[in-house]
């Protein structure tokens, strides 16, 4: 039984022992019980639902990108335009243009990153999953970590340890004086809250995505059968589930797309001596 | 786009070449966001363990308030110093009053990333 079904359980059953009110959806909506549990060298795995759906999406998104370029012809059908323009969004309007001549390099890691994310977001609207395995923490927090390294990894490659920290430490047009003051802020920024802020920023989006499709809808369910002239309001949460599903699209796209679109912010700060 | 133009060297302050490619809205956003927080957890965080080590109160607040001041401070020095050639009126003309470089204002949106 999926963590959804059963908070809906719980809707019903509050409402069947004589209303106790409204059972929100909690925090546990993001810890579906493991289907399997092993260990390994000393560490517990737990394969839930959602590691499924990650693997499902993962495997989706693969099978996509194959079929689309297997057979390539000049005048692309449908399936390879679709893989080639998404391929090009980030190619051009991310590796080229935001990292500059010397990101094409970049522009599969790119791109893996970016339909990665995308179709891992985008399960949290296809029925029967509706759950975004981005709204884990653990797995946008890996990516950025990923992304992290790579960036300080070019960045060493690229300048020279001594300049790419300098750089980082010390912003343009600030007195000698106030570096004091200012280094400390600036390091803490850039190799601790920059990353931070990369993972939560996607994380956060999809986890308030899930929990409002799951408020409306359960609230479209409790209402409909709350027994009382409330039921009227119930269309109103279902629209709002409705419009809600459509805004989620949105975020889907957009996610995946500034968090692709800030790593190649941060890898051009990499490849080029910072202003 | 930016390799033509000459290795920019350190005592260059930032304002004289307007970026070919400019950063994306969303990096200056967070990364303003990210210096405040910064800031705060720096100095208020060292205004803290001060506190612990002496067993006052004071540090916490002085050290929170310096540490957003130099924070808004460490913002406008970065973020805060618009290039001035590059978004207002175009005010050098070449011959035929055409620039030769198209303002910042009439590139595609495409070009301005």
């Amino acid at each position: 039984m999926t963590s959804s079904a059963s908070a809906l359980g719980s809707v019903l059953a509050a409402e069947g022992s004589g209303g106790d009110g409204f059972q929100a959806p909690t925090i546990a909506e993001f810890y579906p019980e493991p289907i399997a549990e092993f260990s390994l060298l000393g560490i517990d795995f737990a394969i839930t639902r959602i590691t499924i759906i990650s693997w499902i999406a993962t495997a989706a998104i693969l099978a996509f990108l194959v079929l689309a370029v297997r057979k390539p012809s000049i005048v692309p059908g449908k399936l390879q335009y679709l893989g080639e323009s998404g391929y090009s969004l980030v190619r051009d309007g991310m590796a080229r243009d935001v990292i500059g001549p010397k990101g094409l390099p970049f522009a599969p890691f790119l791109a893996s990153l970016f339909f990665f994310i995308l179709a891992n977001n985008a399960m949290s609207i296809i029925p029967f999953a509706q759950i975004s395995p981005m709204s884990k923490f653990a797995l946008p927090l890996v990516l950025a970590v990923l992304v992290w390294i790579l960036y300080n990894w070019v960045g060493i490659r690229e300048q020279g340890a001594g300049r790419y920290f300098k750089d980082a430490a010390i912003p343009p047009g600030v007195p000698i004086g106030a570096l004091i003051l200012v280094t400390p802020i600036e390091l803490l920024q850039v190799f601790v809250i920059r990353p931070f802020t990369l993972a939560v920023r996607l994380f956060a989006n999809m986890f308030a995505g899930h929990m409002l499709l799951v408020v409306f809808s359960l609230g479209t369910v409790y209402l409909l059968q709350v027994g009382n002239f409330s039921v009227i309001f119930s269309p109103f949460a279902f629209a709002m589930a409705l419009a809600m599903t459509f805004f989620e699209v949105l975020v889907i796209v957009l996610q995946a797309y500034v968090f692709t679109v800030l790593t190649a912010t941060y890898l051009n700060g990499a490849v080029e001596p910072a202003h | 786009m930016a390799e033509d133009s000459p290795a920019r060297g350190e005592a260059r302050p930032r304002s004289t070449e307007p970026a070919d490619r400019q950063p994306s809205g969303a990096d200056i956003g967070w990364g303003i966001t990210g210096t405040l927080l910064s800031g705060i957890i720096v100095w208020g965080g060292a205004g803290v363990l001060l506190d612990r080590w002496l067993e006052t109160r004071v540090f916490a607040l002085v050290g929170l308030i310096l540490g957003l001041g130099t924070a808004v401070y460490l913002v406008v020095v970065k973020y805060g110093a618009v290039d001035p050639p590059a978004g207002g009126r175009p005010t050098s003309t070449t011959r035929g009053g055409q620039r030769s470089r198209p303002p910042e204002y009439r590139k595609t949106q495409k070009g301005r990333r």
